[in-house]
């Protein structure tokens, strides 16, 4: 901590706090943000023909309506380009340039939040976003936080604020303060909560294009400040970066706070969770039907969607002998926050009745999937 | 701002086919596995369009 920082009320008084440092929390967790660094990407690391609600970088998600019958194609992917103390961040290009399609289209990158989780601060207290920022194309973008009305679930205040890029290809921080919000009820649950949003364009003459810098009252999600529209991003080949994002209570930017990919992988996973190769405890409770169980690495948010990739020969249960193949699950059973069941019922598999087994994961493309995204 | 292609669902009973447990659906052209959990955004998708009148569950097989 550079000296000149210091207060020097605070010395003489001989008492130094956070606030005679002037550099608002210091100590504790100060990021809201899960995976702000962009390290972890559990579902894959590039997207070609990146689409609506689609991952690459985990608790990061694409959001647009409208490339349709404008050709527009956008790739996303973890990428090692970074700014200095950061080794990722994630990567959004044009790869087809064909514009927006129509009034109120917008290509997004955002993340959501629990209500448990963000509610009580923007009650009671400003918030800071900080970012690193990239783009071919220097210009005005949008952000937005959005918050959900508890008992609606839908939207109920919008914060736009724009930035500028002012240098092509330039890695560059951001910060934006948010002040109070003071009009929603505020949740304290595991719902949807909040949205955090970085727009690459959004196209006028619509209702999405004339919120007003601030607050606004609205049940439209996606909405920007016209200063902020038309900028021309999917017009041409433009590349947008973004990592090292920050949410902090206070007015004031303080540096990243950088987690290990531990604990940031851990955080992840209670919205998402991939399990990839070993074995599995599972039942032969007939002869043509296993079940098994998957236990989550964390609690998960909610009880997950469960999905298996599938294809010939990708799985397989042993009782001794030889191995029974099988090539995809047939469905779920019971499942909570904790746990899932899975089930094949086929005639492509065949062992002993009520019998114990172990089931693999034949090959290193079998993988088993657990969402509780909100 | 996500919109869910649902094309099929249908009921799974547990083991002991007493009751449904999960939901086997296409979504987006994925198979899916959903469970019956008004948190989970699937099931609460699937059950906007059954009460919007855009999706019917089949019945789980006996």
């Amino acid at each position: 901590m550079a000296l000149s920082k210091i207060d020097s009320d605070g010395i003489v008084s001989g008492g130094i706090t956070a606030d005679s440092l002037n550099i608002g929390q210091i100590g504790g967790r100060r990021n809201l943000i899960i995976n702000g660094a962009q390290i972890v990407s559990q579902r894959q690391t590039s997207k070609t023909n990146f689409s609506n609600g689609d991952f690459v970088t985990d608790r990061w998600q694409h959001f647009t309506n409208g490339f349709g019958s404008s050709g527009t194609v956008v790739d996303g992917e973890q990428v090692s380009d970074a700014p200095d103390g950061f080794k990722k961040s994630m990567k959004i290009t044009v790869t087809t340039a064909g514009g927006l399609d129509s009034a109120d289209n917008y290509g997004a990158l955002g993340q959501k939040f629990e209500h448990q989780n963000i509610s009580q601060f923007l009650d009671s207290d400003s918030v800071t976003v900080s970012f690193y920022v990239k783009s071919s194309l220097a210009t005005t973008y949008a952000v937005i936080l959005e918050r959900r009305n508890v008992n609606t679930g839908t939207t109920g205040d919008v914060y736009v604020a724009n930035y500028t890029i002012n240098s092509a290809n330039t890695w560059e921080r951001k910060t934006i303060t948010i002040p109070t919000n003071s009009t929603q009820a505020s949740g304290d649950d595991n719902a949807y909560g909040a949205t955090l949003i970085f727009v690459q364009d959004l196209k006028s003459g619509g209702s999405r294009d004339d919120a007003s810098l601030g607050w606004n009252n609205s049940t439209t999600t996606i909405q920007i400040n016209s200063a902020a529209t038309d900028n021309g991003f999917f017009d041409s080949a433009n590349t947008w970066q973004i990592t090292g994002v920050q949410l902090e209570v206070g007015s004031v930017a303080t540096p990243f706070e950088h987690r290990s990919y531990g604990e940031e992988l851990a955080a992840c996973q209670r919205y998402f969770h991939r399990s990839i190769g070993g074995t599995i405890v599972g039942a032969y409770v007939d002869s043509n039907r296993v079940d098994a169980t998957i236990h989550f690495p964390t609690t998960m948010r909610a009880t997950p969607t469960m999905t298996a990739s599938s294809g010939t020969n990708y799985w397989y249960a042993y009782t001794g002998g030889s191995p029974d193949y099988f090539n995809a699950w047939s469905g779920a059973g019971g499942a909570s926050l904790n746990n899932g069941s899975m089930y094949v019922s086929s005639g492509e598999i065949s062992g002993p009745d009520n019998a114990g087994c172990q089931v693999a994961f034949s090959n290193s493309d079998s993988y088993f999937q657990a969402d509780a995204e909100l | 701002m996500e919109s869910m292609d649902i094309t099929s669902a249908k009921y799974v009973n547990d083991l002991a086919n007493v009751k449904a447990v999960s939901i086997t659906a296409t979504i987006d052209g994925d198979t899916l596995f959903v469970p019956l959990d008004p948190a989970n955004r699937h099931y609460a998708e699937i059950m906007r369009q059954v009460e919007a009148g855009e999706l019917t569950i089949q019945d789980a097989d006996d």
